[in-house]
């Protein structure tokens, strides 16, 4: 019987309970992919950041132009780190060469490592794959526009005194809006050839996997172990990352606060409707026997299933509509992420709850005779 | 031991500055028809609201079968509704989005337990077995009053309180509802009747008339 009354009350109510489940469904997909969208675009950044980017620094304890580490510097600290814990390390040297137009900054870098280093670096062309690759460089895009450059064009660098030269093919061009833009990069054996610094180095960068203030004290141990050196923890990535998820947490909040505010006052409405809709068969069920706790389950079953339906229905929705988000705004596909449909459905049960509370109170209140006495 | 099944002492019900019961006394035995009568804005509703615990009075003391069910909270009283009455409306007040039987399987499970068989015996008394899996829209006033008739004799109460239950019909469905009525007299049921047709109220085993929430007349045949 209770099944019966539903069934036909629902049936009875079609409209109401149409737009109530599409008040819902709408909520449901916007908040659902947002919650989704916000997940995925944080944990995505989380892992990009993690695994690139530079987070330490190793120079020189006396600062000069000149270099004045010596290379074994990074066997040592390979060392003194361990292997494991470090994710790439790469040299630095830099210095001026003369190209066939002019001079530029020329870097050596130990290309795999540095690669990982700097791998959100958009380049164009490839990056110079070995370590002992003497032909090929990577340049910097101002550089490349200002001498006309493309990939697979031949570049050659000389030395100060034109003694020594080295052709090379550029395998690619970065843009990085920074200084880089201007550089050549090559690998550090023929940077230290052409700049006639065989053996030397200005300083290290590496990614260490470390967490907070993991970093100082590793920083503080490497300066005590290695005196002649000076070890610096980069902040800069981890605190612009903080930066950047704070600012989304905050508008995700404030965006995913109003849709449930504003569902939660549509739900209200439709419920009430409803309620006000069938005071009568209230009141009738009331005087037939029913007592307000059979009134309440009747409600309570019928909240649930437009709830219900409309989550079931709006998860999937809010999937695609995170992912045409993602597309246009982060231009990155969006994968599903499980957390959406706990958070949902926590999300739609306090709304449902808040939204039936008038709604419930207004048919316990209700005056059976009163109502019963209306034509 | 219980001579009374009704008795209303000193009931005093006000809707603001309108008193529409004042010092109401009022006994009914088991078995007995009491028809009441009455201009229209007398308290004949509400003196049958009160009786059917739909309403609590605003003071004074109601002894139902011999409970004083004055002070009841809102779920005492639709229980012992439930349990000891039956209720017929001017204005049928059935589900329109059941069918007549399933109007009468609601009081059903409201009360006990659904039996269809039960149900249906019901609907055979009053002369709908054919209407069962009709909407109350799909039948005439006199039917639709013959289901509420039907699910107000469901549960077998004890008493039967009916609001000008032949209000809304013609001639011809008046006699058959009356013809209830009469029926369930017979059978010992305890009727209170309010209706405007003299004819009607003279079925009775006495007729009370009402004015501004006073007894002014007392008839009995
Ligand atoms: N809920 C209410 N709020 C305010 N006044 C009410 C209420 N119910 C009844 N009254 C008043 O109480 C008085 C008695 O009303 P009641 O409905 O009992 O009359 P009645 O005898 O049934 O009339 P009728 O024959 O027209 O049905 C009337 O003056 C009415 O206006
Ligand atoms: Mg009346």
């Amino acid at each position: 019987m209770f099944l019966r009354l539903i069934r036909q009350g629902i049936r009875n109510q079609r409209n109401r309970i149409a737009v109530g489940v599409f008040c819902v469904f709408i909520g449901v997909t916007v908040v659902s992919s947002l919650i989704n969208l916000y997940y995925d675009i944080s944990y995505k950044m989380h892992e990009e950041l993690k695994s690139h980017g530079a987070n330490f620094f190793v120079g020189s304890k006396t600062y000069s132009v000149s270099p004045t580490l010596d290379q074994s510097v990074l066997d040592l600290l390979i060392k003194t780190i361990t292997r494991e814990k470090i994710v790439a390390i790469s040299p630095f040297l830099y210095g001026i060469a003369r190209l066939d137009l002019g001079n530029a900054v020329l870097v050596g870098v130990d290309f795999p490592e540095f690669k990982k280093l700097e791998r959100h670096w958009p380049i164009v062309g490839q990056w110079v794959s070995m370590s002992f690759d003497d032909r090929h460089c990577v340049v910097g895009r101002t550089l490349a526009n200002t001498m006309h450059l493309k990939v697979g064009d031949s570049l050659t660098v000389y030395s100060q005194d034109l003694n020594t030269h080295a052709p090379l093919t550029i395998k690619g061009i970065i843009e990085t809006g920074e200084s880089a833009d201007e550089q050549v990069f090559v690998n550090l054996p023929l940077a230290q050839r052409i700049l006639g610094l065989e053996g030397k180095v200005h300083h290290a960068m590496l990614r260490v996997e470390v967490t907070g203030t993991e970093a100082e004290h590793l920083a503080r141990f490497l300066e005590k172990t290695i005196p002649f050196i000076k070890a610096d923890a980069l902040k800069r990535v981890s605190y612009s990352e903080g930066k950047i998820l704070e600012s989304m947490t905050g508008l995700m909040t404030l965006m995913v606060s109003t849709i449930v505010v504003l569902m939660t006052l549509v739900l209200m409405t439709t419920l009430t409707a409803m309620t006000a809709f069938r005071r009568k068969e209230i009141a009738l069920m009331k005087a037939l026997g029913a007592k307000n706790r059979s009134i309440l389950s009747y409600f309570t079953v019928e909240i649930i299933l437009i709830v219900l339906v409309g989550t079931i229905l709006g998860i999937p929705a809010g999937f695609i509509l995170a992912q045409i988000f993602g597309k246009t705004i982060f231009l990155s596909f969006v994968s599903f992420r499980l957390i959406v449909i706990p958070f949902t459905l926590a999300i739609m049960s306090g709304t449902a709850v808040l939204a039936a509370i008038i709604p419930i109170r207004r048919a316990y209140r209700l005056d059976t005779a009163l109502v019963l006495k209306e034509e | 031991m219980n001579e009374l099944i009704l008795e209303l002492k000193s009931i005093k019900r006000c809707f603001g500055k309108i008193t529409a019961l004042d010092d109401f006394h009022f006994n009914v035995k088991p078995g007995e028809w009491v028809s009441i009568m009455g201009p229209s804005g007398s308290g004949k509703t509400t003196l049958l609201n009160i009786l059917a615990c739909l309403d609590t009075p605003t003071s004074g003391d109601y002894l139902l079968d011999g409970i004083n069910v004055a002070s009841f909270n809102e779920d005492q009283r639709t229980v012992i509704r439930r349990e000891k009455i039956g209720l017929v409306f001017q204005q049928f007040h059935l589900i329109p989005y059941l069918t007549a039987l399933e109007n009468i399987l609601l009081a059903q499970y409201y009360h006990s337990v659904i039996d269809e068989d039960e149900a249906m015996a019901v609907l055979v008394r009053v002369g709908l077995e054919h209407r069962a899996t009709h909407l109350p829209s799909q039948l005439s006033g006199g039917e639709q009053q013959r289901v509420c008739v039907a699910r107000a004799l469901i549960n077998q109460p004890a008493i039967i309180l009916a609001d000008e239950p032949t209000g809304n019909l013609d001639e011809e469905n008046e006699a058959i509802v009356l013809k209830f009525f009469k029926d369930l007299h017979q059978q010992g049921k305890t009727i209170i009747l309010v209706t405007h047709n003299p004819e009607i109220g003279q079925e009775g085993d006495r007729i009370i008339y009402l004015h501004h929430g006073k007894i002014v007349e007392k008839v009995y045949f």
